[in-house]
């Protein structure tokens, strides 16, 4: 057993076998917003926030958060930005499954905090890792650029 | 629309009957039935007198929402329906699933399938329906109470509001008297008075969505449930000989190893153990009598059978005819690969299957499809089946699957467990486990005569079909929905006076199943490259030659005349751009769309999307412009970059890197222009998929010289920037 501290909580988990991040938190707290869709870093839809980094958390091994500030969509929102992502988002209609929206605002979010500004090559950059299978990139590049612009 | 409101009319009288309401025996709605009726009234004092509409003490108002959402705005579009007529505050409108109970069916096609981009032309008329008779009865409860004439009250923000002596009262505090007055059928607003329907509300499920608090199927935990992975054959038709689990079982946390019938079940405490417990298990298999082809047979073999006529599926006037006087002929052939859904959320299933209890959750789109199978295997009757139908992250008809594979599966597990588990799917079994769109090779070919008019055309596909067989002929008429795989050519809209359009249905095990505007999503390719190849041979530019062959199609050539517009297709683009340019009539809709691109050194970019849009009544113009923006990426992720192919039965993808599709910075800037023709609401979920990638083909011939002739696109050594 290992403690992890997710959102501010300390948590005992089982982090033996390799068992990634994700499924430590999916199976184990319950903590279901941070979703899997790949499985292999190339979704963006596991994306968590390690010490603030956006991290894939379904390769990240859970034993590797020992001693670290994990952050997961069920905590970004007490943050300014995050609840400036999360409030845009529902205004501008971004989500549409919004099955890979939690991985989108946690590297949003991101993004935000280390660049209030970001052009679009930024905002292209930081969002690459991000599938949408329902094609929401336009609207969440608005929704980052009106942000920005507040 | 009359055939179809009868069909409607008679949908609901039979549920009436059935649901067994003596009291509102003349009421057209779906009936809740009396215990559930009850159970909902116990729960919270709720007044509930349609399956659609509950109205509580709180004056909040839940619109129970019959189809699934996928993502397309089905929690947010029928609620808007229904505020509209009932004279709801919008701010007090929320959403639940439906259960999958008749009431609840598709009135079109009498089963709860969401797909075809018809929920809301199915539902329209109904939801509104179903708002106007509760406000009826809120209106006549205050009257009552007022002892005035209900013709003299008026709704607003839900409220019941008497102009003359200035009192009002909320919906909420007239619910209970308003449960004891009969529905009547009250008469629906005239669309100037609207003031929901044609708003750009924001989404009821949007806030949830942005901070993980939607339970998807594949979020639901449940106490002691355990999680299953399903070893299957590795090609398709494969069987298991014989397994040795005793690996598997050996490691920590897999605690039970089943044959299925689809092949072997690894049951874990967790995901992670499953997972680490099916890659130690050792599957003998059976391949003798699986699928062994190979992709680049597959065309070679479609390609023979271009040469033969198939099954015939229009034949309009005499081509043998138009051919022997004509001044040009034309051909050309067309190659589509496999391709996966891949929606966002792999799919799963929960099923609670312990003594005296089964229930069943499930993000699906055919939720009493799935009940009923499930039910054969457990052995338990449907109705006695618990199913919650989840939101689903995406489905793109994957999720409706017409041999409810993954519900079977899941029930086979949880038959042999005996209790709580999840069946889960990895991205790897999503990709490389069929029901695919499928293959296709069409061949066009066309004349024109001395004039330089197109005097025949032709089309000719061969393919497997997606669902034949699987809904009746009738309910596929009714629905509007053409799974053949000529839609797009046996229905296309230009003017020729000499058409035949023929079919080779091919069989093989690779399964296939409906994807996002199902054949249109090739077939539209062939039709709109083909067009802009004989606009070519008859010396006109793209756009005019489609206007002269649409003049009888007002509401085409109204769009296709707002894209041009709106892209400024007259003014020459940028140095080193080129536009291309595509139209659609389907689901009831219309669609043109020009696309603007660039190439260089090899690197494609698509630069910009341009639609216009007619799809009669936009419920909610936001939510169609959304559904066109994803239209357009997921027609391009398809065009670019999309292809499951086959090598000696095996296929050779399994995840994002070799399944590719459309990221942030490959994705085009769009704009989409509604073009308000005020007739009856159209389908918009498919309609932004098909002309996407025949418009960039038809701009990249500007840019390169070459016609596309088959896809993906990548294979032509173009590559996204
Ligand atoms: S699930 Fe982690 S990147 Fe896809
Ligand atoms: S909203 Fe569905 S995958 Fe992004």
């Amino acid at each position: 057993m290992d403690v992890i501290a997710v959102n501010g909580t300390q948590y005992q988990v089982d982090t033996s076998g390799g068992r990634p991040l994700l499924w430590v938190l999916r199976d184990q707290l319950h903590l279901t917003g941070t979703k899997y869709g790949c499985g292999l870093a190339l979704c963006g839809a596991c994306t968590v926030h390690v010490d603030g980094q956006p991290t894939r958390s379904c390769v990240f091994p859970a034993s590797a958060a020992v001693g670290h500030q994990i952050t997961t969509i069920e905590g970004i929102g007490q943050t300014t930005v995050g609840q400036k992502v999360q409030q845009a988002w529902a205004q501008q209609n971004v989500p549409q499954c919004g099955y890979c929206q939690s991985g989108q605002v946690m590297a949003a979010a991101a993004l935000l905090s280390n660049n209030p500004q970001p052009s679009d090559t930024d905002i292209d950059n930081a969002m690459a890792g991000n599938i949408c299978r329902c094609g929401t990139y336009v609207r969440i590049r608005q929704a980052i650029h009106s942000i920005a612009g507040n | 629309m009359a055939d179809q409101s009868g069909l409607t009319r008679r949908s609901f009288l039979q549920v009436s009957a059935t649901a067994g309401g003596g009291l509102l025996a003349a009421w057209y709605l779906p009936l809740l039935s009396p215990p559930a009726q009850a159970a909902a009234a116990a729960q919270q004092q709720a007044f509930q007198p349609n399956a659609f509409v509950r109205i509580t003490a709180d004056n909040w108002t839940t619109v129970i929402v019959a189809p699934a959402e996928l993502g397309q705005g089905t929690m947010t579009a029928p609620p808007m329906l229904v505020a509209e007529e009932l004279d709801a505050d919008w701010n007090l409108v929320r959403f639940e699933q439906a259960p999958p109970t008749l009431p609840y069916s598709n009135p079109r096609i009498v089963t709860q399938l969401t797909a075809g981009s018809f929920v809301i032309v199915s539902r329209y008329q109904q939801q509104r329906e179903a708002g106007a008779a509760v406000r009826d009865m809120l209106v006549q409860a205050a009257a009552r109470q007022w002892n005035v004439s209900p013709a003299t009250l008026q709704t607003r923000n839900s409220t019941v509001i008497d102009p003359v002596s200035g009192r009002s009262a909320t919906y909420g505090s007239l619910a209970a008297a308003a449960a004891v007055l009969p529905p009547l059928l009250p008469k629906l607003k005239d669309p100037k008075d609207f003031t929901i329907i044609g708003q750009p509300k924001a989404r009821l499920d949007g806030a949830q969505k942005a901070n993980g608090s939607t339970q998807y199927g594949i979020d639901v935990y449940l106490p002691g449930m355990l999680t299953a992975l399903i070893a299957r054959p590795p090609r398709f038709g494969g069987r298991v000989v014989s397994y040795d689990a005793s690996a598997a079982m050996a490691l920590p946390g897999v605690v039970e190893v089943h044959q299925i019938p689809g092949g072997v079940a690894v049951v874990g405490t967790d995901f992670w153990a499953a997972k680490q417990g099916r890659a130690a298990l050792k599957v003998k298999w059976d391949l003798s009598t699986a699928e062994n082809i190979t992709s680049a047979d597959l065309y070679t073999s479609y390609g023979k059978l271009m040469a033969f006529p198939g099954t015939v599926r229009r034949y309009d006037g005499d081509v043998a005819l138009a051919r022997a006087t004509a001044a040009q002929s034309l051909q050309a052939d067309y190659s589509f690969p496999y391709l996966a859904h891949a929606p966002m959320e792999p799919l799963n299933v929960v099923i609670d299957y312990s003594p005296g209890n089964c229930e069943i959750w499930c993000g699906t789109q055919w939720p009493d499809a799935d009940r009923l199978a499930a039910s054969t295997v457990l052995g338990v009757p449907a109705d006695l089946i618990k199913f919650h139908t989840m939101l689903s992250g995406g489905g793109f008809g994957r999720r409706g699957s017409v041999d409810n594979d993954f519900i079977l599966d899941a029930a086979h597990v949880a038959k042999a467990v005996r209790g709580k588990v999840k069946v889960m799917w990895t991205r790897e079994d999503d990709i490389t486990g069929g029901h695919y769109r499928p293959a296709a090779v069409c061949r066009l070919t066309a004349t024109l005569d001395q004039a330089g008019k197109l005097s025949s055309f032709t089309g000719r596909v061969a393919a497997q079909s997606v669902a034949y067989g699987a809904l009746p002929e009738l309910a596929v008429k009714v629905l509007g929905i053409d799974i053949r795989a000529t839609e797009g050519l046996e229905n296309m809209p230009y003017a020729v006076p000499n058409v035949e359009v023929d079919v080779h249905t091919v069989t093989n095990q690779v399964k296939v199943l409906w994807m996002r505007s199902v054949a249109n999503s090739f077939n539209i390719f062939a039709l709109e490259t083909f067009v802009d190849e004989l606009a070519q041979a008859a010396g006109q530019d793209p756009y005019q030659f489609r206007r002269g062959l649409l003049r009888n199609n007002a509401r085409l050539l109204g769009v296709l005349d707002a894209a041009a517009q709106a892209a400024g297709w007259t003014t020459p683009p940028a140095a080193g751009v080129s536009r291309g340019i595509a139209a659609l009539a389907g689901y009831g809709s219309y669609i043109a769309q020009v696309v603007e691109a660039s190439v260089s050194g090899g690197q494609l970019g698509v630069l910009r999307g341009v639609s216009a849009v007619d799809c009669g009544i936009a419920v909610n113009p936001d939510l169609v412009k959304a559904q066109i923006e994803s239209g357009i990426v997921f027609g391009l992720s398809s065009a670019l970059m999309g292809a499951i192919t086959l090598q000696d039965g095996v296929v050779q993808q399994s995840n994002f890197h070799d399944y590719p599709v459309l990221r942030m910075h490959q994705a085009p800037q769009t704009e989409t222009v509604i073009v308000n023709s005020g007739e009856s609401p159209g389908g918009v979920g498919e309609l932004g998929v098909p002309c996407v990638a025949p418009a960039l083909a038809n701009a990249l011939y500007g840019l390169t010289g070459k016609r596309v002739r088959s896809l993906p696109m990548s294979n032509q050594s173009l590559s996204l920037s």
